[in-house]
């Protein structure tokens, strides 16, 4: 177990469903609560968890079977991500949903595919791909009653009761400990190219993107990075053309001859001023590396960074009025949809002021990376309406009437 | 099918409700004579009737709500309905329920291209938002073959599906956001124009919940851009076993095709005989695969998928050269429903998945079935996703097919499970699956399913009846069993 916060509980291993189950049974009845835990990669996502005991499900691991050609892959839910990506990998298969992997490449990627699917992470091709969620086809799970139960199945077309499998992802362990997990697999794509094209301002990069996804040439990921990031990047050419303002960076993906024609097709329909950087594959996968990982984003000790989802079309000026802000530094990918913002750590880090506008546009502000204190003061996950919250409420307590799994991950008393 | 026991009380006061909806939504809202009635009496499953206690015609959301604080301040059951096209029985009524049906509902409210992105109310059918993007290139991509009628409302209920799932997903996948009415009356918003959740993602949650969860009054979903150039390729085999394998070889290639369908040779026939649209006859098994997107990446992977099938033994490799000649591949398929209804008097559609490599298993168990039970099957198949439609020929006329029909059916969808797959892929399980659950779920399963309808509709107003077969009040659902001392905080409201 890797102690991501200095917390001081008690671990509780188990080694097996059975011991799972065992344990949650005992939970119940002793009212523990339980901070739930594998690698801990992803534990600094959320609120501090107010509870008595850690539980170590990180012996629950192991791909329990893989058919590349049905798309679809089963394991134990602490399964290492760096064994699942390089499991699909060799077979010529990825996760479609590109998650972050709190690393540069898939050997060292941190955490279990159940940290990926509880979090909802995932990268720049999220836009056309789906999110982690649209992966998740079914899972077994214990709940907060202590009960076994499961969900979907491992065909990816099913309405047999309800999607349960969209409601686990993204709950942050709050509703229910999944130990197995069902997902489908998508094949890599045998090539792959980023453009590079510079304009002056977000707003402007955003027009671009707009074209190239109006165009046949269905390009598979694209970011708005401005000069003050591009210097950190360390592609060539993009390292050094800090000069040059905004760039919209798209990508293409697909089979060789395919990608070579939609570059120039989408080089065509842009009709930039300045002729556009056309990275390879290995430059490509490098700069989207560093998107996914937010790389671009200033390394500092402390560092807060919201992310924000907003709509598309919004994301460059939403960009542009972010950065305009005294210390705050941003990219978008997503198309414009997901704005990473570094801001000062001050005051309510920014809360207020980002959520504010925001509204403008729709969309939710969650606190991605600050200090356990701040995470503490600062509500992570964007405010609710009344009505909504109840609904949240409601929903927790049909699985987890006690409130024992991961109490306040995701909101305060829930 | 045993519904739950209507309420007499409720139904005596049916004059009394139809009038407390008058006020809501005035005259032209509310229909309680029962022969004005009778065309609310079914669904697409049209085996099953019921009058119901009233209809509720809505025309925006602050009348839904009201109609709902209403009913639940009052007791009345609601079964909501869009289109009326469900195959499960979805919207099929109650005696003692008022039925809302959201067909007033029926406007586009925005086109934004810029975000890719429609607004509509409920009542919209799936076909008129591509009907109102394609001027500019654009589609909306699921494409459920009721499309031209049924309602977007309904296809977020039923998270409704279609032929290009394996590439393009069903509704829950194109869905970025909607407009819901809880049974207290409510209006929550779940999601909108930008992606993912906030918190719990309900709008996931609310897919496919076959309105037992609250009432969609509109809907935001993403449109993409047309491709380019869309190929089918038609191949016949003469064996199921050699299609299947090939479906298998295709993906594993690392195609993902944007349609893969498959027919077996009593489809095809009918097919054939209905719109003639050049099928070989005497193949085992017909594939359609229809490859999509940039001009340049369609050609080779044409030309790929025309090498694979030829070295799993295709007897039959045909390209298509011009849209119309696509089309044309397509017809057949797409009509394959009232071709197989020319050579029945009667057939019932089934709609269960399966992993796919099991093709062959389910084909031979199910011949060995239409033995036993006396009854032709024909079968269409979403071959990329697994998806089976097997078609049961019988004649209502006949005393007992009917009934025959169903239990084969039945024993269809018990192997779907029983392969590893599932009850229904696509068209919900409404009252025509319901008692099949427990094949799939067990106890606790569907007990915890019910825990969550209770977070959304404590009193079991909305569309009770369907998908459980087994209704728990909720305040046993909610109960724990705890081995030693109380529950902490007794203040707190629990179920």
């Amino acid at each position: 177990m890797r102690r991501g916060q200095g917390s001081a509980a008690p671990v509780l291993a188990v080694v097996d469903v059975k011991e799972l189950k065992d344990a949650l049974a005992e939970t119940v009845a002793s009212r523990t609560r339980l901070e739930l835990c594998a690698k801990g990669s992803r534990r600094h996502l959320g609120r501090p968890v107010e509870a008595e005991k850690v539980l170590d499900i990180s012996a629950l691991n192991g791909i329990t079977n893989y058919e590349p050609d049905e798309l679809v892959l089963m394991a134990k839910a602490a399964t290492p991500l760096a064994e699942i990506l390089k499991t699909l990998d060799e077979a010529g298969q990825m996760l479609a949903f590109d998650p972050p992997l709190g690393a540069e490449t898939i050997d060292e990627a941190k955490g279990t595919i159940g940290g990926v699917l509880a979090t909802n992470l995932s990268g720049p091709r999220r836009m056309v791909a789906g999110a982690a969620r649209d992966y998740l086809l079914g899972f077994q799970a214990v709940s907060g009653r202590g009960e076994s139960f499961q969900s979907g199945s491992r065909v990816m077309k099913n309405v047999t009761g309800y999607d349960l499998s969209k409601l686990m992802a993204g709950s942050f362990g709050t509703l229910a400990v999944m130990h197995d997990i069902t997902i489908k697999t998508m094949p890599k794509p045998q090539d792959a190219s980023s453009l590079v094209c510079f304009t002056d301002t977000a707003a402007s990069a955003q027009k671009l993107i707009r074209d190239a996804f109006a165009s046949p040439y269905e390009p598979s990921s694209a970011a708005i990075v401005p000069a003050d990031l591009l210097i950190f990047s360390r592609v060539e050419g993009v390292r050094d053309a800090g000069e040059k303002g905004v760039a919209a960076i798209i990508r293409i993906e697909g089979f060789d001859i395919s990608v070579r024609d939609r570059v120039s097709g989408i080089t065509r329909v842009l009709d930039s001023p300045q002729q556009p950087l056309c990275l390879g594959g290995e430059d490509s996968d490098l700069l989207q590396m560093e998107l996914r990982e937010t790389l671009l984003l200033p390394r500092q000790t402390n560092r807060v960074i919201w992310k924000i989802s907003c709509p598309a079309a919004a994301g460059g000026v939403l960009l542009d009025r972010l950065t305009s802000r005294p210390n705050s530094l941003g990219y978008a990918d997503w198309g414009g949809g997901l704005i990473w913002l570094n801001h000062p750590e001050g005051g309510d880090a920014g809360a207020e002021i980002i959520r504010g506008m925001l509204s403008e546009y729709g969309g939710h502000a969650t606190l991605y990376e600050a200090s356990e204190n701040i995470r503490r003061l600062v509500p992570v996950f964007h405010p609710q309406p009344a009505a909504l919250h109840d609904l949240t409420r409601r929903v927790k307590a049909s699985f987890d009437p006690l409130g024992l799994l991961n109490p306040g991950r995701m909101y305060e008393g829930v | 099918m045993q519904m739950p026991e209507p309420d007499r009380e409720m139904i005596a006061r049916r004059e009394d409700i139809a009038s407390g909806l008058r006020k809501i939504l005035g005259p032209k809202g509310v229909v309680a004579d029962p022969e004005a009635m009778s065309v609310f009496e079914s669904d697409g499953l049209n085996g099953y009737r019921q009058t119901p206690l009233a209809v509720a015609l809505p025309a925006n959301t602050a009348e839904v709500a009201a109609t709902l604080r209403y009913c639940n301040e009052n007791g009345i059951k609601i079964v909501p309905r869009g289109a009326g096209t469900s195959l499960s029985g979805g919207a099929l009524p109650l005696e003692d329920g008022v039925l809302l049906a959201l067909g007033r509902m029926n406007a586009i409210l925005e086109i934004d291209y810029d975000n890719r992105a429609v607004t509509a109310q409920p009542g919209v059918t799936n076909l008129a938002i591509t009907h109102a993007v394609e001027g500019k290139g654009f589609y909306y991509a699921p494409d459920p073959s009721s499309q031209i009628a049924c309602s977007i409302g309904g296809n977020v209920a039923e998270n409704s599906g279609g032929v290009h799932c394996l590439k393009y997903g069903l509704t829950t996948n194109n869905l970025l956001g909607i407009e819901l009415v809880t049974m207290d009356g409510e209006i929550l918003r779940l999601g909108g124009k930008h992606l993912d959740a906030g918190g719990y993602d309900l709008l996931g949650v609310m897919t496919g919940s076959e309105g037992l969860l609250g009432i969609v009054t509109e809907v935001t979903v993403r449109i993409l851009q047309k491709p380019a150039t869309r190929k089918a390729v038609l191949i016949g085999f003469d064996s199921a076993l050699s299609a299947g394998e090939a479906v298998g070889a295709i993906i594993a290639e690392g195609i993902i095709p944007a349609g893969m369908e498959m027919m077996d040779n009593p489809a095809i026939n009918a097919a054939e005989d209905f719109v003639s649209a050049g099928y070989p006859r005497d193949a085992d098994a017909l594939l359609i695969v229809e490859l999509d997107g940039p001009e340049a990446e369609v050609d080779i992977l044409t030309d790929r998928v025309a090498g694979i099938v030829r070295a799993r033994g295709a007897t039959t490799i045909r390209v298509s050269q011009t849209e119309e000649e696509r089309e044309l591949f397509w017809a057949g398929r797409k009509t394959a429903f009232p071709a197989i209804g020319r050579i029945s008097p009667d057939y019932l559609c089934m709609d269960g998945t399966i992993p796919r490599r099991q093709l062959p298993e389910m084909l031979s168990r199910m011949s060995r079935m239409s033995q036993q039970f006396g009854l032709r099957v024909a079968n269409v198949f979403h071959a990329g996703d697994g998806n089976l439609h097997p078609l049961i020929l019988f004649d209502a006329n006949t005393p007992g097919e009917l009934e025959r029909a169903e239990e084969f059916g039945a024993a269809i969808l018990k192997a779907c499970v029983e392969l590893g797959g599932v009850l229904t892929g696509e068209h919900g399980v409404g009252v025509e699956k319901r008692d099949l659950m427990g094949e799939m779920f067990s106890e606790d399963d569907l007990k915890q399913q019910q825990r969550l309808k209770c977070a959304f509709d404590p009193d079991h107003l909305l569309n009770p009846g369907k998908v459980f077969p087994v209704l728990h009040r909720c305040a046993e659902l909610g109960r724990l069993h705890v081995h030693h001392g109380q529950l902490p905080h007794p203040d707190l409201p629990r179920f």
